[in-house]
């Protein structure tokens, strides 16, 4: 799976959420970053590049600060001029058809008040409704969002925790099972331990990868008893 | 999983945190730490299902 990330930010280096979350992405080659802004600092769209860049993508990937409960101006003038008739809607193709796509929001404002009865009334899932609709309109899986709330206030764990759902999102199968998870988690501690000649590192990281297979293989053999006992 | 086996584990693990400086690797590790503990208490659940399931006055009969 091929993922394209369209950042949108007007002054990215003054950013430490977005500098934190795209400089852990640099070995990823899975991971295609694309930066509006740098791209186009003119502002002129070369729309053809766009839409080969997206069709070239299996997951699309729209990451912005959140501005006046929508994006920046720069990635609404994207949407306007790449995704258009013929292209991604309308009669004939639908190039974007059966791809995936996601949100990532950095947004400055706590959790907490986003929903009825919160300063900002409004939930993000109610907020974020035209992206919802512009992934059914042309026919994309729309992802479970990441919102990443007042990042300058998270301590190291919750960054690691955030930074965790990041790639998993970037890089993970639209599934959020345990099994799943452990999947994702031994192919990454694979892509990062190659070309890595610490030996005890790697035996260390191989028996860790080791117990999580053991433990799977454990809980399938208990799901097999649960289910022959469970049977009338 | 037994609590010896996962503790040892998740204590190796911990020391591998402490002499790597690769941040991707570091943060891998700790999602590997978080993956041990939910399939270690995913494996306790099961297994207390089981058996309270087979202690069942249901089964008595059987």
């Amino acid at each position: 799976m091929k993922t394209l990330v369209i950042v949108s930010h007007p002054e990215i280096l003054d950013s430490a959420s977005q500098q934190f979350f795209l400089h852990s992405v640099k070995g990823f080659d899975d991971v295609t970053v694309h930066h509006l802004e740098s791209a186009y600092p003119d502002g002129q769209i070369n729309v053809a590049e766009e839409q080969a860049l997206l069709n070239s993508h299996d997951r699309i990937l729209f990451q912005f600060p959140f501005y006046w409960y929508s994006s920046p101006y720069m990635l609404k003038k994207w949407q306007d001029e790449v995704l258009l008739e013929g292209f991604a809607y309308g009669e004939g193709r639908r190039a974007l058809y059966g791809k995936e796509f996601g949100l990532i929001i950095m947004i400055g404002i706590n959790e907490r008040e986003y929903q009825a009865g919160g300063s900002e009334r409004f939930s993000i899932n109610e907020l974020t409704k035209p992206f919802q609709a512009m992934a059914h309109k042309t026919g994309m899986t729309y992802l479970r969002p990441l919102a990443v709330f007042q990042f300058g206030y998270m301590d190291d764990e919750e960054k690691t925790e955030t930074l965790i759902k990041y790639w998993q999102l970037l890089t993970m199968k639209n599934d959020h099972s345990l099994e799943t998870r452990e999947e994702w988690l031994i192919n990454r501690l694979q892509k990062a331990m190659t070309g890595n000649s610490d030996a005890e590192l790697t035996q260390r990281i191989r028996f860790a990868i080791q117990v999580i297979e053991e433990n799977r293989q454990t809980i399938d053999g208990l799901k097999m008893v649960l289910e022959d006992i469970r049977r009338p | 999983m037994e609590k010896e086996k996962e503790e040892w584990i998740l204590s190796e693990l911990e020391r591998t945190l402490e002499k790597t400086a690769d941040e991707t690797l570091r943060v891998l590790i700790k999602a590997a730490q978080g993956i041990i503990k939910e399939q270690s208490r995913r494996i306790e659940q099961m297994e207390a299902e089981i058996d309270g399931t087979l202690w069942s006055p249901r089964r008595w009969g059987e």
